[in-house]
């Protein structure tokens, strides 16, 4: 444990406690922060919430998002013609806590605005904004320790990335500040790539799990509410976040009310929520 | 290997430059291509081939040559370029792309990809890829394409495959971006080709490595002719003709080296190249380094009228020996270096490229402060057959 251990415990952990005694699987989704505009940013993420999302990833936008498929890099790029910057993206999760304390944010984005504001400044700055842990898409563990004292410091985490062609040394790392989940990538590439299938999602799941003791959840490549439904079976969590982009800027071009759009947001993430929970409730 | 270049606080860092920010899933990937490099490098075999391809492939060595009537001043230091213009396909990139095709065929891997801005460097990988029988993908910005129709075609001759990348800047950081997503989905077949010694551990090394064979060609036939220089100058893109020249003159304190970056129009607050000098230190492409960035760490676009300068990242071990002041930077505008590659070619009929152009002009500023008995090296990294057009413009 660090010796100046968070007064309180992190969100993530509280979440998976809770999911753990309902048994249930958590349900995250991902949103670029000011992407199309900050208010619409802070509606979507309520929304999300009040839908049956566990966990929200916010994507702090950036010009070379490079390891993006063109939906996410579109997404970063509507974002910073709104303004949006690590700061702002601080600023929304600030909002967003105004109305609730309880569903875990995680800041996801690359390192460059990290560095540039200082590991312990960002550090202290994230967990002020109520941030609950990052993921780092360029900023693997081997070149992390100071980042991660800095986020141990202040009580969150940098979250793991695993994928099947990694070595335990490179994502099942024991150290204060790193934790929360396991984020497994069953599929090697850009975000927005093909799926893979159930099997071999199931193999890097009991992979993770051999080796590393934090619950884990499985991104990249998962689309539908069936193959969600089929991941929560395995893993202790489904990230879908393409998919559900992809989704909601095909909503965009019928040109709905604020009021017909987030209607249509919420029914497509209960969607998801059903099939998750028919999968592991039955 | 390089080891006057490289102070390594450890492996994969110079000073606090360089590491691997890259996605973890392409960590095995670098382990791997470090192992085979260290391998390929201490077997003699190896050598014996990359020497023999320098050589009878690329056209190696390349000479060193004096520019008297150059200079419009009278006095000041003798001035010589070194001229890796004159390899076959005119540039300095042909040599890391022949070392990396031959150790990734070393490795077992059946296709290369790279990116291009200038199309210097796809135009090398596509050669040495065709050469070699090896599938070969290329990146290119669509604006850089538009700009070097010839280039576009040159490589496809080759038989390359030629993507071009409408994203972003449409110009070589998007192109990066590209062919980075590329190799991530395809690392079991091919092996990525780096122009330049940027990007993760341990791409700089070994660049740098198979580039450093300019400095030593360019030491021992300074030696041979019976004078050390007093200053070593080269303009700076992703800085592989720089590192390469640099690598023998690196440990002698008496010889000044000096990196040369664009200025763009050279107007206050215009967008520019010179990273080295105004950057902030940053994480960009793969490597903590100097970048051109915002107060909030988003990436500027760079901005030369030289395209193989226009690049917002750099070479880590050039951050690092310019942070300890072994590397001084000067600057160069876009009308000072147009200005010094036509009247090279109207006092010595040789065309040099705008990059090289950038270095004569600073060159000229420091040979004139200098006695006669003094030279000067200016590195040409390749031809200004790509600028013609930037060059003359029928009126």
């Amino acid at each position: 444990m660090a010796k100046s251990a968070p007064k309180r415990i992190n969100r993530i952990d509280a979440m998976f406690e809770r999911l753990r005694n309902e048994n249930r699987k958590a349900f995250v989704t991902f949103t670029v922060a000011s992407d199309p505009s900050f208010d619409e940013s802070l509606e979507r993420l309520k929304t999300f919430a009040a839908s049956g999302i566990d966990l929200i990833e916010i994507g702090h936008p950036f010009s070379d998002p490079i390891l993006d498929g063109a939906t996410i890099q579109k997404a970063n790029r509507r974002a910073l013609a709104a303004g949006g910057n690590l700061r702002r993206t601080l600023d929304l999760c600030r909002a967003f806590r105004e109305t609730d304390d309880r569903t875990p944010l995680i800041l996801m984005g690359y390192s460059n605005p990290v560095i540039t504001m200082g590991y312990e400044g960002f550090a202290e700055a994230a967990a002020e904004a109520g941030i609950d842990g990052l993921i780092a898409a360029d900023f693997p563990l081997r070149e992390a320790d100071d980042l991660v004292k800095a986020l141990a410091k202040h009580g969150l985490y940098m979250i793991p990335l695993a994928a099947p062609t990694l070595e335990a040394r490179d994502f099942a790392v024991e150290k204060p500040g790193i934790g929360g989940f396991l984020y497994c990538i069953p599929v090697v590439g850009p975000t927005g790539g093909p799926s893979a299938s159930k099997e071999v999602i199931a193999q890097a799941v009991e992979r993770c799990r051999r080796q590393s003791s934090l619950p884990i959840m499985v991104g990249f490549g998962v689309k539908t509410p069936e193959l969600a439904a089929d991941v929560a079976k395995v893993a202790d969590g489904v990230i879908v976040a393409t998919a559900l982009i992809d989704r909601f800027l095909e909503f965009k071009r019928e040109q709905p009310t604020d009021a017909v759009f987030h209607l249509h947001v919420a029914d497509t993430i209960k969607s998801y929520r059903d099939a998750i929970d028919l999968a592991t409730l039955g | 290997m390089a080891r006057a270049l490289k102070v390594e606080s450890r492996p994969g860092r110079y000073g606090s430059f360089g590491g691997q920010f890259v996605a973890p899933v392409l960590l095995p990937v670098l382990d791997r291509l470090e192992a085979g490099f260290r391998s390929a490098w201490s077997d003699p075999a190896f050598h014996t081939e990359l020497t023999h391809l320098l050589n009878r492939f690329v056209g190696r060595p390349t000479p060193l040559f004096d520019i008297p009537a150059f200079p419009s001043w009278s006095g000041g230091a003798r001035i010589v370029l070194k001229r890796d213009d004159l390899t076959f396909n005119g540039g300095n990139y042909a040599n890391s792309a022949v070392g990396q095709c031959l150790l990734a065929r070393r490795m077992g891997l059946s296709a290369v990809v790279t990116d291009t801005g200038s199309g210097q460097n796809g135009i090398a990988t596509a050669a040495v890829a065709a050469r070699f029988g090896m599938r070969c993908t290329i990146y290119m910005g669509a604006r850089d394409a538009a700009a070097q129709p010839q280039a576009c075609k040159k490589m496809r001759l080759f038989g390359a495959k030629l993507e071009i990348v409408e994203d972003a800047d449409r110009a070589l950081s998007s192109a990066t971006s590209a062919a980075i997503r590329h190799w991530m989905g395809n690392s079991d077949t091919d092996a990525y080709v780096a122009g330049a010694p940027i990007g993760p551990h341990p791409y700089p090394e070994m660049v740098a490595a198979f580039q450093q064979v300019i400095g030593k060609e360019t030491r021992l036939q300074l030696v041979e002719g019976g004078v050390l220089p007093s200053a070593v100058l080269s303009a700076v893109g992703g800085g592989s003709s720089t590192i390469g020249l640099f690598s023998s003159f690196v440990s002698d304190p008496s010889i000044r080296l000096i990196a040369v970056e664009a200025a763009g129009s050279g107007e206050a607050g215009a967008p520019n190249s010179a990273r080295l000098s105004q950057g902030r230190r940053g994480i960009f492409h793969g490597a903590e380094t100097l970048v051109l960035a915002d107060a909030e760490g988003q990436i500027l676009a760079a901005n030369s009228i030289a395209p193989g300068l226009a690049y917002p990242g750099s070479a880590p071990q050039l951050a690092d020996l310019v942070s300890r002041g072994r590397v001084e930077t000067m600057t160069a505008t876009d009308a000072e270096a147009q200005r010094a590659v036509r009247r090279l070619a109207e006092t010595e009929g040789v065309l040099i490229c705008l990059e090289a152009g950038h270095a004569l002009a600073a060159a000229e500023h420091v040979a004139r402060t200098m006695e006669p008995h003094e030279a000067v090296v200016v590195m040409t990294p390749s031809s200004g057959d790509k600028d013609i057009d930037i060059l003359w413009q029928d009126s």
